[in-house]
């Protein structure tokens, strides 16, 4: 529900969003598998998603209204889900980011003041 | 905001799947595909890899269809409609739960509603927390109202309090009321003018009273609107007729606004400037309804009125009133006389209600336990396949709290039916009591809170209990009977019933034998065969009129048939009321110390003894010849003999009273004028026809034989005959109006012996639950000891002592229970018994007898079905 604090489980959810989120952006519509891979990629194999957590999470931004998916048909004649980002999705990472600069900002200042303290 | 918009799909989600399962899943092999199609290039199995890099579909489903709904929900729905079939299939258990419930939770909404509407709630008016009644407290507990003057005096203090307002329900309470011709009985009041203001009632239609009303303008209660004009929005200005003035309507109040008595629905509401017969200046009428400044407290306003009101008390003559105080009650409630005296009784009944609940809660505990002992194979399997101990415990708790609430529906209609019961109860005797018990927001809001307590009391410990079984034994089918635990428990709840049933039945028993102790007590006079009838003569009638009017009315219904005699008196006993006096004193002997005991006096017509059954210790009854003419007279009680004429005989000699000085004609016996329960007052008894002034008087007509009750009807015929323009007159039996004096025991008796019952009733199901479990579980035992010679005598005397030791615990668990709730409300309990103590040995005793007497009936039906088990047929029995 709206207004309450997350806890560690929506942390986490949070990021896999803002993940997502930046994927779709960026790279236009995709299916689930694609997602999945590209994470894996940039993360040079760090990040390994289950489809019990992928799915889940992409259903989630579904219902929230910041992605749409339909049935398409790959290149290679597959049918698969594609999902892209709606505007309201796009507000939503624009807002993400930006926090997620400034968290890493004042981590950074922290961190490098302690090292020199 | 996303995250509502996706509560709201998810909510959505599990009434109907937004994707189908279907569409779900073949995303999901689509993902699986392509993952093998990546896999095969290292992997021979690409399959295989991809499922184990990527997870399986069965497990993504589940994670896919939690986020599509809201599992929760889900899972309540789930209980909801498993719990619905689990009832279905056992309809037996199901009903005798729910009527259990439905008695225990029906009964206290009962009792809490009639206390809420009696004792707790405060007037709909506004701000009744800031409402103060004023009350003059006699030195002897009574408590008098005001003199005109003194509630002006009182209302110009403007310092202690907001405001002041007089009010004064009309003498003989019910008026005939006459609109357009057609006669009714209503109740009315007369008010200050700043009634209204003060209380902060606005009115529905028309306007209020106000300080400028001296003409006879009238506002009605919403009830009367609809009741008599029927809900006419025409009504203003219409008129009404009472006591032979005519009344223009002005307003209605809002309903739900009956006045400032609880019990009393007052129908009419005028001013009281505009009053037809002035009062006398000494005549105290009105009672007094104040509102609290903001900035002053109850005890400071409380401190200033007093200093005000010894000032006027000490220019009172008589010193009853000059010695009262003032005391400023909380007037929330308006002025409560209901309240006063039923709030310990209902106290002590919602008490025994709460126990009763708690019984009902061990019985349906005992009744889960036994019953989810079939269900343990089915709890170990699901337990076994990985389901939570507490998602087992919610389940089962959902079946409890289903119960619950349907017994709490049915049990909250029953509520209305019980306690239009007890109010038809505490009316005898009496005008009707008129209360709003309509089911409002309070007594819902306690029903539901009742019903889930209960569901939790006696849900939780079953459920819990049935979870934690060792699975190995449990998941195997064995011959049934082997957790010992779980059968103690259920033992452990039948006793404990046993033991509230004790405390239960030993209150009851004090109650009643407290009632009959009083109904034997020899008031001092015989009540039956006489009819007490009050004839109004108007307000304040006094002088020649009324004395003409007595004097008539004494000839007429001394002349119909059937009569033995007829008399007069100011006050009846137990009536409620009795006028007190000075003290006396002796002509010739020094005046009796400051402390005189007070003397309390009542105006009686001729043969008043002989009609009461009063009897004449010595010397003679009034007659017709003691009137005017003849040398003053006097009679005067035993009590008053022994303390002022200590051994002399006292016919003929003076006794001086109230500035009279009349000779002694007779001494008769006590009577206990004001209570049963209290000594009977020193009286002295004066002739009517030798007064100044005739009081207002009832009449009293004793038949030979049979009901008084069927002369009714000719006295009404005799009544508008010399006065028709008066209303006719009321009469009540002498012994109803002597029950009536006893309301309060009597209520207290017949509901505590009935929950007494009730708790009973309960206690022998729980008895014949746990006794007839026992021989079904241990039939194979029995089947073996009667194949090797045991006689079914004897296996049926096994049973009931088994039910024996069960009441015996109960009994002595219950005894320290009692005890201490005996120790814990003495102080009430020595205001409620009458001659009594606490441990009274026959009441206990009695307790004692019954409970084992309910043992042995609850283990008759088992202890024969004991008796005629077949070996051959229990041995076979697997």
């Amino acid at each position: 529900m709206p207004n309450r604090e997350p806890d560690k489980a929506d942390v986490l959810q949070g990021t896999l969003d803002l993940m997502v989120l930046q994927t779709v952006a960026a790279l236009g519509p995709l299916h689930g598998y694609a997602i999945a891979a590209r994470l894996e990629q940039v993360s040079k194999g760090a990040l390994r998603l289950n489809m019990g957590t992928l799915y889940p999470g992409l259903m989630r931004l579904e219902q929230r209204g910041l992605v749409r998916a339909a049935w398409a048909i790959t290149d290679n004649n597959r049918k698969a889900r594609f999902y892209s980002i709606t505007a309201a999705g796009r507000r939503r990472l624009a807002a993400e980011r930006a926090e997620w600069e400034r968290m890493t900002t004042i981590m950074q200042t922290l961190l490098d003041n302690e090292n020199e303290g | 905001m996303t995250s509502l918009r996706e509560w709201i799909v998810r909510l959505w989600g599990t009434l109907r799947p937004g994707r189908r399962d279907a569409d779900l899943e073949e995303e999901l092999r689509v993902h699986l595909e392509m993952a093998a199609a990546h896999e095969a290039a290292n992997e021979p199995d690409g399959r295989r890899a991809a499922v184990a890099r990527h997870g399986a579909i069965a497990p993504s489903m589940e994670a896919l269809r939690d986020q599509r709904g809201l599992p929760r929900l889900a899972d309540l729905a789930r209980d909801t409609r498993f719990a619905l079939r689990a009832m279905r299939r056992t309809p037996t258990f199901t009903a005798v739960a729910v009527l259990t419930l439905a008695l225990g939770i029906g009964a206290n909404t009962a009792i809490f509603g009639l206390a809420d509407a009696v004792v707790f709630r405060p007037l709909p008016v506004d701000r009744p927390q800031d409402l103060v009644v004023l009350r003059l407290h006699g030195p002897r507990g009574d408590t008098f109202p005001f003199t005109s003057s003194a509630a002006a005096d009182l209302a110009s203090n403007h310092e202690a309090l907001a405001g002041l307002a007089a009010f004064r329900p009309l003498p003989g309470t019910i008026v005939s009321v006459t609109i357009n011709g057609e006669s009714d009985v209503a109740l009315a009041q007369l008010v200050s003018g700043n009634y209204h203001a003060l209380l902060g009632v606005h009115a529905l239609v028309g306007r209020t009273l106000s300080e400028q009303d001296r003409e006879p303008v009238a506002v009605i209660s919403y009830r009367y609107w609809q009741r008599r004009f029927a809900g006419d929005p025409n009504v203003i200005g219409r008129t009404l007729e009472m006591q032979r003035r005519s009344f223009t309507i002005v307003g209605v109040t809002p309903p739900g606004f009956f006045g400032t008595q609880p019990g009393r629905h007052v129908d009419i509401t005028a001013p009281l400037a505009a009053r037809t017969q002035a009062m006398a200046p000494n005549a105290r009428w009105l009672y007094l309804i104040g509102r609290l400044r903001p900035d002053v407290s109850r005890q400071q306003a409380a401190a200033a009125l007093r200093v005000r009101w010894a000032q006027l008390a000490a220019g009172e003559p008589a010193p009853a009133i000059a010695r009262s105080t003032l005391e400023l009650d909380s007037g929330a409630q308006g002025l409560n006389e209901l309240g006063r005296q039923f709030s310990m009784p209902l106290r002590i009944l919602m008490t025994a209600m709460a126990v009763v609940l708690l019984i009902t809660c061990a019985n349906l505990a005992g009744l889960l336990i036994a019953r989810s002992h079939a269900r343990q194979h089915e709890i170990a399997v699901r337990l076994s396949l990985g389901a939570g101990r507490a998602r087992i415990v919610r389940q089962l708790m959902t079946e409890s709290v289903l119960l619950a609430a349907a017994g709490g529906l049915a049990g909250t209609a029953l509520g209305r039916v019980l306690t239009d019961l007890i109010l038809a109860m505490m009316s005898r005797g009496r005008t009707a009591i008129v209360l709003d018990v309509a089911l409002d927001a309070r007594t819902l809001t306690f029903a539901a809170a009742v019903t889930l307590l209960t569901a939790l009391l006696f849900g939780l410990l079953p459920a819990i209990a049935a979870c934690r079984a060792d699975l190995p034994p449990a998941l195997k089918r064995r011959a049934p009977g082997t957790d010992t635990t779980r059968h103690s428990w259920g033992r452990a709840m039948v006793a404990a019933q046993v033991a509230l049933l004790v405390l239960l039945l030993v209150f009851a028993g004090l109650f009643a034998r407290t009632l009959h102790k009083l109904r034997s007590v020899d008031a001092g006079f015989r009540p039956e065969h006489v009819l007490v009838v009050a004839v109004p003569t108007g307000p304040g009638s006094r002088g020649t009129a009324a004395r003409t009017l007595y004097d008539d009315l004494f000839a007429r219904f001394s002349a119909l048939p059937g009569v033995a005699s007829v008399s007069l008196s100011m006050d009846t006993p137990l009536g409620g009321e009795l006028s007190m006096g000075a003290g006396i004193s002796i002509p010739g002997r020094p005046d009796d110390a400051e402390d005189a005991p007070q003397v309390y006096h009542n105006i009686v017509g001729p043969r008043f003894f002989e009609t009461m059954g009063i009897p004449v210790l010595s010397g003679r009854d009034f007659s017709i010849s003691d009137d005017e003419r003849a040398p003053r007279c006097a009679i005067i009680s035993d009590s008053v003999a022994r303390r002022y004429f200590r051994g002399e005989n006292p016919l003929g000699r003076e006794i001086s009273f109230r500035g009279v000085v009349a000779s002694v004609i007779g001494v008769v016996k006590d009577v206990r004028y004001t209570s049963l329960r209290t000594d009977a007052p020193l009286m002295i008894y004066r002739p009517a026809r030798q007064e100044v002034s005739a009081p207002a008087s009832a009449f009293l007509i004793r038949t030979a034989s049979g009901t008084p009750e069927a002369l009714l009807p000719l006295l009404r015929a005799e009544a508008r005959a010399a006065a028709p323009a008066l209303p006719p007159p009321s009469a009540v039996m002498l012994t109803d109006q002597v029950a009536g004096s006893l309301v309060e025991e009597r209520m207290l008796a017949t509901l505590s012996g009935a929950i007494g019952v009730l708790a009973a009733i309960l206690a022998a199901i729980g008895i014949y639950g746990v006794i007839a479990a026992t021989v079904a579980r241990r039939r194979r035992e029995i089947g073996i000891r009667m194949a090797i010679g045991a006689r079914p005598g004897q296996m049926a005397r096994t049973v009931v002592v088994d039910a024996f030791t069960i009441a015996a615990a109960g009994l002595v668990a219950g005894v320290p229970v009692t005890i201490v709730a005996a120790l814990a409300a003495r102080r009430l309990l020595a205001g409620v018994l009458f001659e009594l103590s606490p441990g009274d040995p026959p009441v206990l005793l009695a307790a004692a007898g019954a409970i084992l007497l309910i043992a042995s009936l609850a283990a008759w039906l088992p202890a024969r079905r004991a008796s005629r088990i077949d070996p051959v047929a229990a041995l076979k029995y697997e």
